[in-house]
C-alpha cells in the first residue's frame, strides 16, 4: 500500500513543472508597502498584479509541444499562491523555451462575462469601457508631481493600435521550477515620474509602457 | 390503466409545450443577433435571477438605485422626463440613458460604443460615481449575503455562490428578453393590419429620409455617425472620439433604434429635445455643417408642415404596446415583500 502511494505521489510529482514569477525591487525581492530609498527617491510599491496568459512550451526547433488549456492567470503579489503556476507537464529533455502573454488577447477581451480569473470581480477589468487591465502597478514616488505622490499604471488595450498584449519568449534553464523575475524598479526608473504618473487607458503611451516592461523581465 | 396513464403524460406533454413561450426568438424576417447565445444559453431560471437583479437597488451603493431607476418598462426602458441620467444622490450624468430593446442584435453599447458586449455593459453603471456608485467585487459580497439570492443562484447556475460572471450573465439573460417587435409597423409587415394614408406617405418619407441610418427592420444600423447637433458648450461631448481616438468619430454617437420613441422622449445622446416635432426640426433647419457631417445630412432636408405631421404619424406606428405593458418584464414583488 505504502509502496503504491509513493509511486502515485512521485508520479504526479514528475508529472508538474512550474513557471514561478518573483518580483523584485532593485534586484531584491519585492515587499509590498516598504519604502525603499533609491537615488533621492522614495518609492512604495502598493500594487503589482498582472494576467499571464496563453502559455506553450517549445522545442529547441520552436515547434510548440505543449499548450496549456483556458490558459489565464492572474499574478498578484499579495497573494503568494499566485506568483506560481503549475502545469500538468513532464518536461523533456528536449524542451527548451516558454512563451507567454502578458495580458489578455483580443478575442477573450470581447467574450463577455468570464469567470475564474477572469471575473470583472477581480478588479483587473475596466468599466468605463470594455477590457481587461493587463498589468497594474500602484504606488507612491517622491518624484511624482501627482496628488499624495501616487502613481497608477492600468495598462491595457486590446484594439490596434493600442493593442498592450505583449508575447514574450524566455529560456528554460530549470527542469523543474523555471523562476521569471520581473524587476518593477527597472521600469520605474526608465520612466519621467514627474511628468508620467497615471496612465488609465488604452493609449499610445501603454503601449510604450507595456514594451518597457518586457525589457525588465529576466530568467536564472 | 397503462394507457390511460400514458395519456396522461401525452396530455402533459403537450400542456407544457402550450404554456411554455420561448424566452427568446428571431421575429420574422429579422437578420441573426449578434450576440453569442452559446456562451450563455437562456434559461427560465436566469432569466428569472437576472430580472430580479435589474429591479434590486441593492445593486448601488446606498440601496437606492436599481437598473430599472433609468430603465423603467413604461418609458420603454429610459427615463422619461430626464434628459440626463439621474442617478444616486441625485446626481445628474453627462448623457441620456437609453432605451433597451432588441439589445441581443446591438454591436456596442453606450453611446459612443465603449462597451463591447452585453455581459459587460452593466458593470459601467454599477460602478459610475453618479449612477450606483459601486464596484461589481461588492455587489457580489452583498448579493451573497442575501439569503433570497442563494436559492435564485443555486436554481439558476447549480451554485448558491454569487460571482462577478453568473451575475452579470444573469443580468445580460433578462435584457435579452426584452424584444420588442409587435408594433403597428410590423402588424403591417405581416399583413395584419394597415396603414392609415398619413402613415403610408410618413412611411414614404421615412424611407427617403430616415432609413439609411435607422434602417428596418431594427431602425438602427448600430453604426456611430454625427447628426450635425451643434455642442453643447455645458457638457463638451466629443462622443466616440474619446474612445476610438480617431479623429473622424468626432461628435459621433450611436444610432437609436425608433422603435417605441413614443415613449422614450427625450430625445438624442444629451435628451435635449423633448418631442418628434423639434427632432425633425432639428433635420430639417438645425444640421451644424460640421465636416464629417452624416453624408445624407450635408443636402437640407425639406418638410413641409403637412410632411412634418404624416412622418410623425409613421413614427408612432413604431409603438409596441404588448412590450410596454408585458407583465413578464414587469417589477417582480414576489421578491421584494
Amino acid at each position: 500500500m505504502c509502496l503504491v502511494l509513493s509511486s502515485v505521489q512521485s508520479q504526479t510529482q514528475d508529472k508538474t513543472w512550474q513557471l514561478s514569477f518573483k518580483p523584485l525591487f532593485n534586484e531584491q525581492a519585492l515587499v509590498l508597502d516598504s519604502v525603499y530609498k533609491v537615488n533621492n527617491d522614495s518609492i512604495v510599491i502598493e500594487t503589482l498584479r498582472f494576467y499571464i496568459s496563453n502559455i506553450k512550451l517549445l522545442d529547441e526547433s520552436g515547434k510548440i509541444v505543449y499548450t496549456e488549456k483556458k490558459s489565464f492567470h492572474l499574478v498578484d503579489v499579495s497573494h503568494t499562491n499566485s506568483l506560481v503556476i503549475k502545469l500538468p507537464v513532464a518536461l523533456k529533455q528536449s524542451v527548451k523555451t516558454v512563451k507567454f502573454d502578458l495580458g489578455i488577447d483580443s478575442i477573450t477581451n470581447v467574450s463577455g462575462a468570464l469567470g475564474g480569473d477572469l471575473d470583472p470581480t477581480k478588479g483587473m477589468y475596466w468599466t468605463w469601457q470594455s477590457g481587461y487591465i493587463n498589468f497594474k502597478l500602484e504606488g507612491k514616488s517622491n518624484l511624482c508631481s501627482s496628488k499624495k505622490h501616487e502613481f497608477q499604471f492600468h495598462l491595457g488595450g486590446y484594439v490596434s493600435p493600442n493593442n498592450c498584449l505583449q508575447t514574450i519568449e524566455l529560456p528554460i534553464l530549470n527542469t523543474n521550477n523555471q523562476v521569471v523575475n520581473l524587476d518593477v524598479f527597472k521600469f520605474l526608473s526608465d520612466i519621467n515620474l514627474t511628468q508620467l504618473n497615471h496612465v488609465m487607458s488604452p493609449n499610445q503611451e501603454a503601449v510604450k509602457l507595456s514594451e518597457l516592461l518586457v525589457k525588465c523581465i529576466s530568467v536564472n | 390503466m397503462r394507457i390511460i396513464l400514458s395519456s396522461i403524460s401525452i396530455l402533459l406533454i403537450l400542456l407544457s409545450f402550450k404554456t411554455s413561450e420561448p424566452l427568446f426568438s428571431v421575429p420574422k424576417q429579422w437578420p441573426k443577433p449578434n450576440y453569442n447565445f452559446k456562451l450563455n444559453p437562456l434559461s427560465p431560471e436566469k432569466v428569472e435571477l437576472g430580472k430580479v437583479l435589474f429591479y434590486d437597488t441593492r445593486l448601488s451603493k446606498n440601496n437606492t438605485i436599481s437598473c430599472a431607476s433609468c430603465h423603467s418598462q413604461y418609458s420603454a426602458f429610459t427615463h422619461i422626463d430626464h434628459a440626463l441620467s439621474h442617478g444616486i444622490f441625485d446626481s445628474i450624468g453627462k448623457r441620456n440613458s437609453p432605451a433597451l430593446m432588441n439589445l441581443a442584435w446591438q454591436k456596442t453599447f453606450m453611446w459612443d460604443g465603449a462597451i463591447n458586449n452585453l455581459d459587460v455593459q452593466a458593470l459601467a453603471p454599477i460602478s459610475h460615481p453618479s449612477e450606483m456608485a459601486s464596484s461589481i467585487a461588492d455587489v457580489v459580497n452583498k448579493l451573497n449575503t442575501i439569503k433570497m439570492y442563494r436559492t435564485l443562484f443555486y436554481k439558476a447556475f447549480r451554485d448558491s455562490v454569487a460571482t462577478g460572471e453568473n451575475t452579470l450573465k444573469a443580468i445580460s439573460q433578462f435584457m435579452l428578453t426584452l424584444v420588442s417587435a409587435n408594433s403597428k409597423y410590423d402588424n403591417v409587415k405581416q399583413s395584419e393590419a394597415s396603414f392609415t394614408e398619413q402613415e403610408t406617405h410618413g412611411y414614404q418619407l421615412f424611407k427617403q429620409y430616415c432609413n439609411s441610418c435607422h434602417a428596418e427592420p431594427l431602425f438602427t444600423t448600430n453604426e456611430f455617425a454625427n447628426n450635425g447637433l451643434p455642442i453643447d458648450k455645458s457638457l463638451n461631448d466629443y462622443g466616440r472620439v474619446v474612445i476610438s481616438q480617431n479623429p473622424t468619430d468626432s461628435f459621433k454617437f450611436k444610432i437609436p433604434t425608433l422603435r417605441n420613441i413614443e415613449f422614450s422622449y427625450p430625445y438624442m445622446h444629451d435628451g435635449r429635445f423633448k418631442k418628434l416635432s423639434e427632432v425633425l426640426n432639428h433635420y430639417t433647419k438645425g444640421i451644424h455643417q460640421y465636416q464629417n457631417v452624416a453624408n445624407e445630412l450635408k443636402q437640407p432636408i425639406v418638410l413641409n408642415s403637412n410632411d412634418k405631421v404624416d412622418l410623425i404619424a409613421f413614427l408612432l406606428t413604431l409603438t409596441d404596446k404588448e412590450f410596454v405593458f408585458n407583465k413578464k418584464y414587469s417589477f417582480p414583488n414576489k421578491y421584494f415583500q
